[in-house]
């Protein structure tokens, strides 16, 4: 690069963030009212630009994407989009990399003894489709919150329209089921009612066992830069690590394992026992709820005595006994949620939804805000973030669940498969409403002999997920396949993996830019893009591979491949009306694809009022978030649900309105729930509590980030965190290896003393990044019994030192 | 030779000590003050060096946090600092994984 260059090059850069700095400064947070289109294109010469969403985590940052001679070559935060106001974070603005890893799998690989033999497309589609149709009952289609909202939608009309098995799952079990059984028990209805805008005009942000500074750095920032503005914004951190979030918190609530719900009720009993509760809120807008028995999701009716009853047990004295958290502590949470003039946006990931009690800490939470008031207003919100980029698009709005049908329908409702039916064209006995496996159970199932009740489970097609590395419990719920001759296992992945270790058969894919996509991020925006650079050799899109294998079952005979007028479920048209062959390959582009699914699939999104507007207006847009509403031929997104001043749907002069209340009187339920223990705690054999998670640098398994040389050399293996007291007690110095084990398996590590983050006296942590040190070796399966998401977050361990 | 747009969140008292700590390193051109932000382009050698580059910056006394508004590289660095993963694994023709 010559001098002139550079120099270019460092002026533009100067010039883009000055304006970028001006642009913050003038919108106060908010986007609007700034020249944005003013921030210049990253100058690089005969580059053409386009937009995506960040290919990463939920938060749904929108980059432009350079393309020169069929590359990547440049991103930049787009200063068009909302959500991120043209600003990435580490891994954001290193996207475009992770297509360029020298190990993609660019064909067909068919294992043959130990090894593997590349193969054609028509052979691998034609095995796929040979071994559904023989047994579709045990076939199963394991996606993720990673799978654009068109792909997630072909793989669920395949299995449920298609072949009349449930067995589909999406690794957001493993992610944020939690958040919905929360959301479902308390408001009726799947997805947060706030909004990213909240984070502007709070002025209180609680994390709950949440570290939005490394795993939603934007968000975060966007709280951070309000402080920079003289703005007074109170951060309370409450977990069991101390973590970059914490170190921008005024307050660091150190609590106990599982402390959460005895926080959460503690807060409330105080708010009940000053009466500093919001009661004009509470009796518009709550009804009460308490557990049935059998425990029930939506659970019984329950009267504000019983709810008040439920709390006296949470004093101050004992919420310390079972949280660690001080009194003092407590009644700080409930003054500021007693003060109806400040608002507050409470925020969690995995903290609260990997979790055995996941459902009863979400719906404490939002219970919390409902109790208080601070409900409806913008900065008053209770919101859960997501890990993926389309877990709410994908996985819950498309509902790739074992019980879900899309627009938030459950199969084992007949009025909810009679719609789809309608909508797919099929006949109405055709969607079985027999509930699926989740995940923990599918590959329990997969993975155990007929002789421990397995088997039920024999081939699973995995696409954009990793569950060699994620699954927790790895011996039992992964690695026991090696053992089971007569399971086959599909993998459609970018990279070999951990999972690929063990497929039968690999099928290349083309990932993010190498095909056209949408996306919905964590506060129901959903976004599109369209492909701008080919996919490496033989590889192909997954939603084409379905497709593709459908077809191939059509072949076959599988009369579920038609519809009602003996029309393939996937026929597709072009805009002349002629029929496109988009199961082969050389035809898959001659249409849009993802418009015709996406166009068919909005039609569900009507019935629990998730509008969606048609495919073409997203092309437009840098997303909208749903209810999206037509007026006067404009297409409105809908900021904030359940509000008058925001929602379209909520009745005039209702102010507030839960239109899918449980109760159907338009209120909000309001749970008691007990402190109960969790099912594995240390003793004496397993004396540590284990908790993982992960780090700014990498994206949950990897499989991209550690293929990107700044960021794999900037973290380049797992770790154990300590603290430094329990290390000094074992005599374990920085950096000593050690075994971290316990009753499921073991792995080893460094330990890392006083490092990124530093857990409570007691706790370990672990992140699961790194392929070559799998803690999921390690952690329980065991999971909430209603959203049945493992807890990944506390486990017993015993840490051995083995040596430098 | 990675060129990067950068923006500081900065505590503005400590500012001036900042500047003069970003002016001293050659890597670092600074922008004005505007507001809390603080614009700065950084030029370094590679990828490799513009992450630690990143840590140092924020290592730096008076650095909130740092945001990216973009990042460019020569199109031909793309393909030099994106290797495949060397794992434990080995799979097809006995290639590791």
């Amino acid at each position: 690069m010559s001098v002139d260059r550079r120099d270019f090059l460092k002026t533009s850069a100067l010039a883009a963030a000055t304006i970028a700095a001006h642009r913050v400064l003038a919108d106060g947070g908010d986007a609007r009212g700034a020249p944005v289109e003013a921030v210049p294109e990253v100058p690089v010469d005969g580059v053409k630009w386009d937009k995506a969403p960040c290919r990463f985590c939920g938060t749904g940052c929108h980059v432009r994407v350079g393309v020169d001679k069929g590359r990547v070559v440049a991103i930049q935060g787009d200063p068009l989009a909302d959500v991120n106001k043209g600003l990435l974070c580490v891994k954001g603005y290193h996207v475009g990399l992770a297509l360029y890893g020298k190990d993609r799998l660019t064909q067909p690989l068919l294992r043959k003894g130990s090894g593997f033999v590349p193969i054609s497309w028509d052979e691998a589609i034609d095995i796929v489709a040979k071994r559904i149709n023989a047994d579709p009952a045990t076939f199963a289609i394991y996606g993720s919150g990673q799978w654009t909202i068109p792909e997630g939608y072909a793989a669920q009309k395949l299995m449920k329209g298609g072949l009349g098995v449930n067995n589909i799952e999406p690794n957001a079990r493993l992610c944020m089921a939690s958040a919905v059984t929360g959301y479902l028990s308390v408001y009726g209805v799947d997805e947060p009612a706030g909004c990213y805008e909240d984070l502007d005009v709070a002025d209180v942000v609680i994390n709950w066992g949440n570290n939005p500074a490394e795993m939603h750095p934007i968000l975060f920032s966007r709280v951070v830069d309000r402080r920079s503005k003289g703005q007074k914004v109170t951060m309370i951190d409450i977990g069991t690590r101390r973590t970059r979030t914490t170190e921008h918190s005024q307050h660091y609530l150190e609590m106990k394992p599982q402390g959460d719900l005895a926080i959460a009720n503690g807060v409330m009993h105080l708010l009940l026992k000053r009466g500093t509760w919001d009661k004009s809120f509470v009796a518009k807008h709550i009804a009460f709820r308490k557990n049935s028995e059998p425990s029930t999701l939506f659970g019984e009716v329950a009267t504000f005595e019983e709810f008040q009853k439920g709390l006296d047990f949470f004093t101050p004295e004992k919420v310390q006994e079972l949280s660690g958290i001080a009194p003092a502590d407590i009644a700080m949470l409930a003054d500021l949620f007693g003060n109806p003039d400040i608002r507050i946006t409470s925020l969690w990931c995995m903290g609260m939804n990997q979790h055995t009690r996941g459902t009863a800490i979400n719906s404490l939470v939002h219970g919390l805000h409902l109790l208080s008031g601070h409900f409806g207003r913008p900065g008053d919100a209770p919101t859960s973030l997501t890990g993926q980029p389309s877990a709410c698009g994908t996985a819950r709005e498309v509902g790739t669940f074992g019980h879900g049908l899309p627009g938030g329908l459950r199969v084992d409702k007949d009025d909810a498969r009679e719609k789809a039916s309608k909508i797919w064209n099929i006949p109405g006995d055709r969607i079985s409403p027999i509930v699926g496996p989740h995940t923990v159970e599918m590959w329990r199932q997969f993975c155990s002999p007929e002789s421990e009740n397995g088997g039920k489970i024999k081939t699973i097609w995995v696409q954009v997920t990793n569950p060699g590395q994620t699954m927790p419990n790895l011996n039992a719920l992964f690695n026991r396949k090696a053992e089971l001759k007569d399971r086959f296992l599909i993998v459609s992945d970018v990279y070999p993996t951990a999972t690929t270790a063990l497929a039968d058969l690999i099928l290349p894919s083309a990932m993010w830019v190498e095909k056209n996509g949408m996306f919905g991020n964590s506060e129901r925006r959903t976004q599109q893009w369209f492909k701008m650079v080919e996919p490496p050799g033989e590889a192909r899109d997954d939603c084409w591979q379905i497709i593709a294998v459908a077809h191939r079952l059509k072949e076959l005979g599988h009369p579920g491949m038609l519809d009602l007028d003996g029309k393939f479920i996937f026929e597709t048209k072009n805009k002349a009306g002629a029929d496109v062959p988009i199961w082969k390959w050389e035809s898959y582009y001659d249409v849009n694809v993802d418009e015709r699914l996406f166009n068919e699939y909005r039609l569900f999104s009507r019935f629990k009022h998730k509008d969606l507007a048609p495919y073409e207006v997203y092309t437009k847009t840098r997303g909208l978030r749903w209810p999206v509403v037509e007026r006067d031929g404009k297409w409105e997104e809908v900021p904030w649900r359940f509000s008058e001043f925001s929602d379209p749907y909520v009745t005039k002069g209702a102010g507030i309105e839960f239109y899918h209340s449980v109760t159907k009187d338009g209120k909000a339920q309001l749970w008691s729930h007990p402190y109960t223990a969790p099912p594995e705690m240390p003793d004496a054999e397993y004396p540590f509590w284990l908790c993982t998670g992960r780090v700014v640098e990498h994206w949950h398994s990897g499989t991209m980030t550690m293929r990107i040389a700044p960021l794999r050399n900037a973290m380049p293996g797992a770790y154990v965190e300590m603290n430094s007291a329990d290390a000094r007690r074992l005599g374990i110095s920085n950096g000593d290896r050690v075994e971290v084990g316990s009753r499921r398996g073991t792995m080893e590590a460094r330990v890392w003393l006083e490092g990124r983050g530093v857990p409570a006296l007691g706790n370990v942590f672990v992140p699961f990044f790194d392929e070559t040190k799998l803690i999921n070796l390690v952690t329980l399966e065991a999971h909430d019994p209603h959203s049945k998401q493992p807890d990944y977050k506390k486990c017993a361990v015993r840490i051995t030192r083995l040596g430098r | 030779m990675p060129v990067s747009s950068i923006l500081l969140t900065v505590d503005p008292t400590a500012e001036p000590a900042l500047r003069r700590a970003l002016t001293a390193d050659a890597r670092t051109t600074v922008g004005e003050l505007i507001g809390a932000r603080l614009p700065v382009a950084l030029e370094t050698v590679d990828r490799d060096a513009d992450h630690a580059a990143w840590e140092w910056l924020r290592s730096l006394g008076g650095v909130i946090w740092i945001d990216l508004v973009w990042i460019t590289i020569d199109p031909d660095d793309a393909e030099k600092y994106t290797p495949g993963r060397k794992g434990r694994r080995k799979s097809f023709d006995g290639a590791e994984l």
